[in-house]
């Protein structure tokens, strides 16, 4: 009761000052090995709107301190969407070790880990940012050539060469984090149906805290596909999208 | 008809007993502890002969295959018979029916099964019993525990003891016992027999197994019997005695031990310390050299003294300083009759000390449970202090390294961020058709631009620019060897080079054959490819040029040199240009 009237006059106030105060008694909260409300203060920092990496990252320590698994791995991922943190991966990396559910996840090729390791540098924003940005100059240069004397055919190609390539991480940016939705499972255990039907063939089960992606929805019912590669229909309730 | 059914039931007859296996027993019912011999005979010579599952009966020897082969030859007819025999001697240890499942055996391939067999075993007669019964009072084990009632972890000694009345040939341990739930330790025994006498009657009494059992876990244990197989040399009461006047016969008998149920009680609330060490024990801490130098090394002894299970005490856990590196424990004891008396344990440490300084190796406790008192004991070792002083010897120094690797072992999350900045709940991407719009007009205006060139074409510029650079490099690359020549002022051959690169590069440009160069030939091809008369004039007049001056050396040698090389150049350009 008392921490609910606390919600409510701290919703009140909505600022940044606010949420910093909240944040800083939040972390005070953590620091009392008082989870619940510490859960309950970070929470209302989202309530009132706002959010940061860092944010997500407390709330998943303080989930995964009152061993609710699924909870912690679905804040550090939320957290890891805003913003790649050593952290985070570590603390990620560690609270998947107390699910249930390990799956072997298909290696993949070495280009490809390098193209995804090299277009997570940017958010898809500042790839967007980049894009833009080279293409203008891209303009500008060749109207400097048209009109002036001025010519620099090197730097003109380069400035291309680095177009296609900001271009394509544009899109693969744009595929991985926003095209692509994941999530988490938060149900204790669940059966993967081969149809969206109930009475359908189980395939497999799946426990909380098991990430999964969404590849398709259709009423209740969403395909997901896990890390090994194997796919099926799940309840759209039993899951929590990131 | 009948004569043909008649023939061949008698051949299946023939067959079919010639592959028989068939079983004997020499008696049937026999008598509790009686042999019986029992066999399986077969007309052929077999193969992969399986014993049979006999069910209870004791096997005291076999299979033992036996082949008897017979030859006869009578009235001119010879006839050859193979018999083979497999023999088992059993013994039965109680009275009831037993059923010996079927023998098999291979015969040209094929299996021969035998019937199952059963025998009956009976109680013996009045005077049998009376017989065993003597024997039984003449020849026993017993076994002889210290102690029925004991904790974890206390020892007793079991003795397995030989009394004997007869005339004993032989004794061989057919069964040990199992002894589940002891640890145990044999002691030595000497298997002479001794003169003992109990209730009056005089025995041979032998030791013939002697163990300290240390008891593993609670409830009741049970030590089972143990099984000898005694060769009695007995008098021979036929009457047709051996010929040899051997009226003595040897009877082979199995006696075994009662078992004994030791009660095991667990240990009453053991201290969290304890580690299972029951008995009377001290404990004593050494270390050799209280002050050393650094990378010396020291040695910490361990002596634990006393009676109980001392064979069993792990090493103590014991806190050394944290910069020591410490070797795993050279265990030693002196251990007398497993423990049963004063017995002594050493664990020697070896210490190597890495840095200077003060430090205390702190005392460490033994618990143990007293079973005399029936308390729990605890002796600690004395608390150690030692000086150690830097290492003087410098070259050491050197060779090791003074850094240390953190470790971190357990693993925990990290802890939190104490600091953020807050943004909006957003999709923080720019709109997919607004980004489309920013990206797709620069790239359009470029079009445009290009387009527009086009039109205009003012491209041709940039591209001749490009031709000439590249006519140039060819006629460099020609002249390279009278360039050379230049250089090395080498005047005669000079002129030779560059006649040669202009006729090479004309050969080479209008693929003409080398027979067929002429200053004809360059004016039709000249002519063909469109190459203004001007430039073919200049052509035949350089080379004109070069045959003179071959001849007629000039006085001022090198400008004339660089002179015909410009022009030479010259050429070579205004070729590619025009041919483009």
């Amino acid at each position: 009761m008392k921490l609910k009237t606390l919600i409510i006059t701290l919703l009140v106030s909505i600022s940044s000052y606010a949420s910093d105060q909240l944040f800083e008694k939040a972390n005070k909260s953590y620091n009392n090995s008082d989870y619940t409300s510490a859960i309950i203060l970070y929470d209302s920092i989202l309530t009132i709107g706002l959010e940061s990496s860092e944010l997500y990252y407390n709330l998943g320590n303080c989930h995964y301190k009152e061993q609710d698994w699924a909870n912690a791995i679905w804040h550090y991922e939320k957290s890891l969407k805003l913003e790649k943190n050593d952290k985070t991966i570590q603390n990620l990396e560690l609270a998947n070790l107390k699910i249930i559910d390990r799956i072997e996840e298909i290696p993949q090729l070495f280009y490809k880990k390098w193209w995804s390791g090299f277009i997570s540098i940017f958010n898809t924003f500042s790839w967007q940012l980049i894009s833009i940005l080279i293409i203008w100059l891209a303009l500008t240069l060749k109207i400097l050539s048209q009109f002036t004397n001025y010519k620099n055919k090197y730097f003109l190609s380069v400035l291309y060469s680095l177009l296609l390539i900001s271009i394509f991480a544009t899109y693969s940016s744009y595929q991985k984090n926003i095209t692509k939705k994941e999530a988490i499972i938060f149900t204790s255990s669940i059966v993967v149906n081969s149809e969206p039907k109930t009475n359908s063939t189980n395939k497999f089960t799946l426990h909380s805290g098991t990430k999964i992606e969404i590849l398709d929805t259709n009423g209740e019912w969403i395909n997901i596909k896990i890390l090994n590669g194997s796919s099926g229909w799940i309840k759209k309730s039993e899951c929590k999208i990131l | 008809m009948n004569r043909i059914i008649l023939i061949l039931f008698v051949f299946i007859c023939t067959h079919s007993i010639a592959q028989k296996l068939s079983v004997s027993a020499d008696k049937n019912p026999a008598i509790v502890g009686e042999q019986i011999l029992l066999q399986y005979s077969i007309d052929t010579q077999g193969n992969n002969f399986k014993s049979p599952n006999f069910n209870g009966l004791r096997v005291l020897s076999g299979p033992n295959p036996s082949t008897q082969s017979s030859y006869s030859y009578v009235n001119g007819k010879s006839q050859n018979s193979t018999k083979t025999t497999y023999s088992y001697y059993l013994k039965a240890t109680k009275e009831g029916t037993f059923k010996i499942s079927p023998a098999t055996i291979k015969v040209d391939g094929k299996t021969i099964k035998s019937k199952s067999y059963q025998i009956k075993i009976v109680k013996g007669s009045e005077k049998n019993k009376a017989q065993q019964k003597a024997l039984s009072d003449n020849l026993f084990i017993k076994v002889e525990v210290s102690k029925k009632n004991i904790v974890v972890g206390e020892q007793i000694m079991a003795t397995y003891k030989l009394f004997n009345r007869l005339e004993l040939n032989n004794t061989e341990v057919s069964e040990l016992p199992d002894l589940n739930g002891f640890w145990t330790k044999d002691l030595e025994t000497s298997s002479r027999f001794k003169r003992d006498v109990i209730d009056g009657i005089p025995y041979y009494v032998a030791i013939v197994k002697q163990s300290v059992l240390t008891a593993q876990k609670s409830g009741k244990l049970i030590i089972d019997p143990m099984e000898l197989k005694c060769s009695i040399r007995v008098k021979n009461n036929n009457r047709n005695r051996g010929f040899f006047g051997n009226n003595y016969q040897i009877q082979e008998e199995y006696i075994s031990s009662k078992a004994i149920t030791i009660n095991v009680a667990e240990l009453p609330n053991p201290p969290p310390n304890f580690h299972g060490a029951v008995g009377k024990f001290t404990i004593k801490s050494e270390v050799d050299n209280t002050t050393a130098n650094a990378n010396d090394a020291i040695t910490y002894k361990l002596t634990i003294t006393g009676t109980g299970n001392i064979e069993l005490i792990e090493p103590l856990a014991i806190q050394f300083p944290e910069d020591f590196e410490v070797y795993d424990p050279k265990v030693s004891d002196r251990i007398f009759e497993g423990g049963r008396k004063r017995s002594i344990k050493t664990f020697e440490y070896l210490l190597i000390p890495r840095y200077e300084g003060e430090f205390t190796i702190a005392s460490s406790s033994l618990v143990y449970y007293n079973n005399k008192t029936k308390k729990y004991e605890t002796k600690k070792t004395s608390q150690h202090n030692l000086t150690i002083k830097a290492n003087t010897n410098t070259e050491d120094e050197n060779s090791t390294i003074n850094q240390q690797i953190i470790k971190t072992e357990k693993k925990d999350i990290h802890y939190i961020f104490t600091t953020t900045k807050m943004k909006e709940i957003r999709d923080n991407i720019l709109n997919k058709n607004l980004f489309i719009l920013i990206f797709f007009l620069p790239i359009f205006l470029i079009i445009l631009l290009r387009i527009y060139n086009i039109i205009v074409g003012e491209t041709d510029t940039n591209s001749s620019n490009w031709k000439n650079k590249k006519a140039n490099k060819i006629a460099l690359k020609r002249l390279k060897y009278a360039k050379n020549c230049i250089n090395n002022n080498d005047f005669d051959s000079f002129f030779e080079e560059i006649e040669k690169s202009l006729w090479g590069y004309f050969a080479d440009k209008f693929k003409v054959r080398i027979a067929d160069l002429s200053k004809e030939t360059v004016s039709t091809h000249f002519y063909s490819n469109a190459i203004e008369i001007n430039t073919e004039k200049q052509f035949i007049a350089l080379l004109d040029e070069c045959e003179f001056a071959r001849y007629a050396p000039a006085s001022n040698k090198n400008a004339q040199m660089g002179d015909i090389l410009n022009k030479a150049k010259r050429i070579i350009i205004e070729v590619e240009t025009a041919l483009r």
